[in-house]
């Protein structure tokens, strides 16, 4: 594999390339060019034009530093003809077929004529390379894509924990949810933009952002909740908020992209076949330890048990002497806070927009939904599914529609498990 | 009883607040209050209600609301001098400010309506193809002039406006000439074109396409890309496969997510020749590390601002940072004015019977107050824009343009190499 990377490079290396003078635009229509080889140019090839009644313009030959011109006398259709016989020994046009090109000259302009060469040589086994090469970069590619859906899903995952904690033990479906992700990108744009360094300021907007959550349940759905509002009025009034909240944010931070402060723009490291930057192997890291962190308090700590204990029946959970309404607003702040991370992360490997979250949020719903509602350990399994599905798709399918590929998958699943992959089955009659 | 009356309360304080809230939202209006009435008794041959009524639909918010503050500074300029000049029909022109927001909202719409409720008779906007599209069957068929100072998508050359359709972009027929041009110039063999998924991204992809074939290059990625989508790496990851030598990126402010993903997978400026667009050719300094755009080129159609125009449009507008489409706005409103006043109309389809006509055959002039004294005298006159001559075809399109080429610093920041005349039709 690696010996066919060195061969294209070196293949690469071969091609000479017509290169125009900086000095570009010229009054007068002309036909130009410039002959170089690896940087060296290359001299005495003939090159020639006429018009397309054929009838001969004038031709020209590539002078020292590889640059030829003919003047045309009035803008129209011409063909350039490259005559291959009097290009040196050892180099062929990269297209065989292309030694002649029929272009347009327009009024005033010098148009500028390209005809890509490689060395023969590596002409002659180009073919063969070329399929090598292919392979080569299928596979590159595909572990890209492996390592860039891991990323998204993680992401995903942190912001669908929220969501599927919150139905669990309320039974809401937070379509708001996105916006939390949002506010709390934000919320550390706005420290980080005070002067605090980001590795400071995304904590407090972790903080920042649980008391947020548990504020939201403290004095909006609980008393909501409360007044026995139905689940269908509060999902609406979800989307009522996450409209409220999206165009708050557009209000206060304008429409345009924001950078944070630090690491921007990395340059990239290379990891075997997959490129990817210092800041998204943090963030990978990060995202990793809160959710087996996440994961452990929920199977082990008292508090994770009474949270499993209320999704499965609050009912129930209340008569056995759990306070559901405190761990309800634990779950907000804990589900809020989680988001905010989330929120945080996705601005430093992406950017911050006030549509970031909405961006997400239909792909934190599939995630959850093809996991298993309800259940934490589903949503994460869904989420890095939809993940990497939204990512790996690309090799069949035209990046813009990636999102649909994710899709698929879920309706797929749904039709052989309709309570998603770890969720259990409903009881029926 | 006694909870319900606080509670009423609040709900008549937010009422009232909401009734306030909708009066401030409908719209600044930079003319005097009083011509804002209706004039409807006077006049009864003419179709308008003898007011000019501009409304700009520009970008306040979305992927392009870096171009919306100079193309507001641009109508603005040109409605004060029109009313310095004595107005349109003996009346002030009123100018109308609303959002265009981009395609991934529905702001355009909703302004439109509120622009034709208030009897606009010209909707100056919007910047983005995408967004026209989406608006101008709404405009043509209430009769009243969509006129675009930055549209360029080459599909509205074609499109059936009801002859209401007019732009003083050129289309992209020619920036993507240009483009495919330098980049064939530059000597890049293998090109990657990364464009929006839309009107605007996919007609500009085609031109610089054909334009690269043509001049002996070889197109080897044509990747579309969902502008609302969370990430690009997997467009990135198409892109590398392909090996180009250059990248041309078709994209609106998505450049800031896009421009760090290539830099992530080893496309970066330094490593390949990447061009801009006039979609993204902005000033990132503040956006992006020093360096990071180094030596990155893009078109951008326009001539020069003259020092003088931008002296100008700074006593509007002291933060402009930008002139991109500047000149194309004030062109857009002055031609708007010089034909009402032709036709003795300030309807739309008066407005549109004129401008054609306004633009070229005639008499040179390149001011309001000069063309309008030429009219008054009864001659044909021959407009001349800050953005060039201003030649409409009969589509409605400017016939000749001129396009710049810019080339970023150091301190992502663009400055021009050079300027390219051509004629869209070739």
């Amino acid at each position: 594999m690696r010996s066919a990377v060195i061969a294209f490079t070196a293949f690469l290396g071969g091609l000479i390339l017509f290169l125009a003078a900086p000095t570009a635009w010229a009054d007068g229509e002309a036909l130009k060019g410039t002959l170089q080889n690896q940087g060296q140019p290359v001299s005495g090839v003939k090159i020639s034009a006429v018009t397309d009644s054929n009838a001969p313009v004038g031709d020209a030959t590539s002078d020292a530093k590889g640059e030829w011109s003919i003047a045309v006398p009035k803008p129209g259709t011409y063909k350039v003809t490259l005559d291959a016989k009097t290009l040196p020994s050892g180099v062929a046009l990269k297209f065989k077929d292309r030694s002649s090109l029929t272009l347009q000259v327009y009024e005033g302009n010098v148009r500028n004529v390209l005809f890509p060469l490689v060395s023969a040589g590596a002409a002659n086994q180009g073919g063969g390379q070329g399929a090598d090469t292919n392979t080569d970069t299928v596979w590159d590619e595909l572990a890209q894509l492996l390592f860039d859906g891991l990323a998204l899903g993680l992401i995903i995952a942190l912001g669908a924990l929220g969501i599927s904690l919150i139905f669990g033990t309320t039974g809401l479906t937070n379509f708001a949810h996105g916006e939390l992700l949002t506010i709390g990108a934000f919320i550390a744009y706005v420290f980080n933009t005070a002067g605090l360094h980001l590795l400071i300021a995304a904590p407090l907007a972790v903080i920042v952002a649980a008391g947020f959550g548990y504020g939201q349940e403290r004095f909006f759905w609980g008393p909501l909740r409360r007044r026995k509002t139905g689940l269908v009025s509060m999902m609406i009034i979800s989307i009522g908020l996450a409209i409220f909240l999206r165009y708050l944010l557009l209000f206060i931070f304008k429409g345009e992209n924001l950078p944070y402060e630090q690491y921007v723009a990395q340059d990239g490291i290379q990891l075997g076949p997959i490129s990817t930057t210092p800041k998204g192997l943090v963030a990978m890291g990060v995202e990793i330890v809160v959710l087996i962190l996440v994961g452990l308090a929920l199977m082990f700590t008292r508090l994770g048990k009474a949270t499993r204990a209320v999704s499965d029946n609050p009912a129930l959970a209340a008569s056995s002497g759990i306070n559901v309404d405190r761990i309800i607003r634990i779950v907000w702040a804990a589900g809020t806070a989680v988001a905010g991370l989330a929120g945080v992360l996705l601005g430093t490997t992406q950017i911050l927009n006030y549509q970031m979250g909405q961006q997400v949020l239909l792909l934190m719903f599939a995630g959850v939904t093809l996991g298993g509602l309800g259940t934490a350990f589903g949503a994460l399994v869904g989420s890095l599914v939809v993940g990497i599905f939204v990512q790996v798709s690309t090799l069949w399918i035209p990046p813009e529609l990636k999102t649909v590929g994710a899709l698929v998958v879920l309706i797929l699943v749904l039709l052989v498990r309709p309570q998603g992959i770890l969720g259990r089955r409903e009881r029926i009659g | 009883m006694i909870r319900i009356a606080p509670l009423g309360r609040v709900l008549a304080v937010a009422a009232a607040a909401s009734l306030a809230l909708t009066a401030c939202g409908g719209g600044e209006e930079s003319a005097a209050p009083a011509t804002s009435a209706p004039a409807s008794s006077s006049a009864p041959a003419a179709k308008g209600d003898g007011v000019l009524t501009i409304g700009a639909l520009l970008p306040q918010t979305g992927d392009l609301a870096f171009l919306g503050p100079p193309e507001f500074a641009g109508v603005k300029l040109a409605v004060q001098e029109i009313n310095a000049a004595g107005g349109v029909l003996g009346k002030p022109v009123v100018e109308i400010d609303t959002d265009s927001g981009d395609t991934k909202t529905d702001i355009a719409s909703q302004s439109v309506d509120k622009l034709l409720q208030q009897k606009a008779d010209t909707i100056i906007g919007a910047a983005s193809s995408g967004v026209s599209k989406t608006v101008i069957d709404k405009i043509t068929s209430a009769g009243v002039v969509h006129f675009s100072p930055a549209n360029t998508s080459p599909e509205f050359t074609t499109y059936n406006d009801k002859g209401l359709y007019f732009r003083t972009a050129p289309s992209d027929v020619l920036q993507g000439r240009v483009l495919g041009d330098l980049i064939v110039q530059d000597g890049s063999d293998s090109v990657a074109i990364l464009n929006r998924q839309d009107s605007y991204g996919n007609g500009l992809a085609d031109e610089v396409e054909k334009s690269v074939t043509s001049g002996g290059g070889e197109v080897v990625s044509k990747t579309a890309y969902d502008p609302a989508a969370a990430d690009f790496s997997a467009d990135v990851a198409k892109i590398k496969s392909s090996n180009p030598k250059a990248i041309a990126l078709i994209a609106f402010n998505e450049t800031t997510k896009i421009i760090p993903e290539l830099k992530k997978q080893g496309l970066g400026p330094d490593k390949v020749k990447i061009y801009f667009v006039d979609g993204n050719l902005a000033d990132y300094s503040s956006d992006f590390p020093k360096g990071t755009l180094a030596g990155i080129k893009g078109t951008l159609p326009g001539a020069a601002s003259s020092d003088d125009f931008k002296k100008k449009l700074l006593t509007v507008d002291p933060e402009l940072r930008d002139y991109s489409y500047a000149p194309e706005s004030y062109d857009a409103t002055t031609l708007t004015a010089l034909a009402a006043e032709a036709a003795k109309d300030d309807s739309g389809t008066a407005i549109a019977s004129k401008l054609v006509e306004v633009s070229k055959g005639g008499e040179k002039c390149t001011d309001f107050k000069a063309c309008l004294d030429l009219l008054k005298a009864g001659k044909d006159i021959d407009y001349d824009g800050v953005s060039g001559p201003v030649e409409f075809s009969d589509a409605g399109d400017p016939s000749e343009a001129t396009i710049g080429i810019y080339q970023y610093g150091d301190d992502n920041k663009y400055k021009n190499i050079t300027y390219l005349k051509g004629n869209v039709a070739g």
